[in-house]
């Protein structure tokens, strides 16, 4: 029987021929799935929704229109859903292991190799909070000095660091 | 691969037959009810005519033709100033509420009933399937 009239007898309320649709078709989004996630289940969940999503736009479907390309549309629109699903659920073990990260990020200049001893407890403070992320204005504001200074204190802790970095190039 | 289709057509099923229920029992509330409103505006449309004994003016249908033909525009003229218009217009809105549900449903009636037997053979004789 073809796609066209499957689609024209579950249009008519006999929803058991959806099972031929399913029979043909299931197998090639599977595999389409399976190549891009290599998960099974992941692949059997994303497969249900998209067969799911299928016959819930059934009666907006032209059943001239070949069934196979919709289908493969539909995949593709799941599985972006599931990655921007998934980016945005983090196992107890991965939240972990990512606040490691950002900890550790926090010591970027320790990372880097970069030496701030050389720098006075103001301007390493400042380093760490630019290290952080904040801006100018923002340290400005969290230590209570003037824009002005904060850069002022950056250049100065700028060539300390530079003529810090190379004396240590010219002894090695 | 058998199981899963199994498991999307049961899914899928699942899905149409709350979606059936949903609407059925939806559309026959909606229809009791209006036809409940309905009757009591009905009620109180006729009772206020009674009061007003606005009914009385129906009598001139029995009258003679000539008669008939003379005061039937004055007639209709204070028929239409002595009934409750609000009350009218409610009485038109719950009818034709209920005749387009009605008319909806027995468009879909084939529909319907077809997938009502789909459901209940997937659901009675899946047993025997498995």
């Amino acid at each position: 029987m073809s796609d066209k009239k499957i689609i024209l007898k579950i249009k008519n309320g006999e929803i058991n021929y959806f099972e031929f649709l399913v029979k043909k078709y299931s197998k090639y989004i599977y595999n389409y799935f399976f190549l891009k996630l290599k998960n099974k289940e992941d692949c059997e969940d994303l497969i249900q929704d998209v067969f799911l999503n299928f016959y819930r736009t059934l009666n907006r479907f032209d059943e001239e229109k070949p069934v196979f390309p919709y289908l493969i549309e539909i995949a593709k629109n799941q599985l972006k859903m599931f990655y921007r699903r998934k980016k945005f659920t983090l196992s107890l073990k991965d939240k972990l292991i990512a606040e490691n990260d950002y900890l550790k990020s926090l010591n970027l200049f320790d990372d880097l190799g970069i030496d701030l001893s050389k720098l006075n407890k103001k301007e390493k403070k400042i380093f760490k909070l630019l290290g952080e992320g904040y801006k100018i204005k923002e340290i400005a504001r969290i230590l209570k000095i003037k824009e002005n200074t904060v850069k002022s204190m950056i250049r100065r802790g700028r060539i300390k660091i530079k003529s810090q970095t190379a004396s240590d190039a010219v002894k090695n | 691969m058998r199981n899963l289709e199994k498991k999307i057509l049961k899914k899928v099923y699942l899905w149409e037959a709350k979606r059936t229920v949903f609407d059925l029992i939806f559309k026959i509330i909606l229809v009791f009810s209006s036809g409940l409103f309905l009757f009591i505006l009905g009620q109180i449309f006729v009772e206020i005519l009674n009061e007003q004994k606005t009914l009385d003016l129906l009598n001139f249908f029995g009258e003679d033709f000539a008669v008939f033909k003379n005061y039937f525009l004055d007639n209709i003229f204070i028929f239409w100033i002595e009934i409750p218009k609000f009350l009218l217009l409610l009485i038109l809105l719950f009818l034709i509420i209920i005749s387009i549900i009605i008319l909806a449903l027995v468009k879909n009636f084939n529909i319907i009933k077809n997938k009502i037997r789909s459901l209940l053979k997937c659901f009675i004789y899946k047993d025997k399937v498995k």
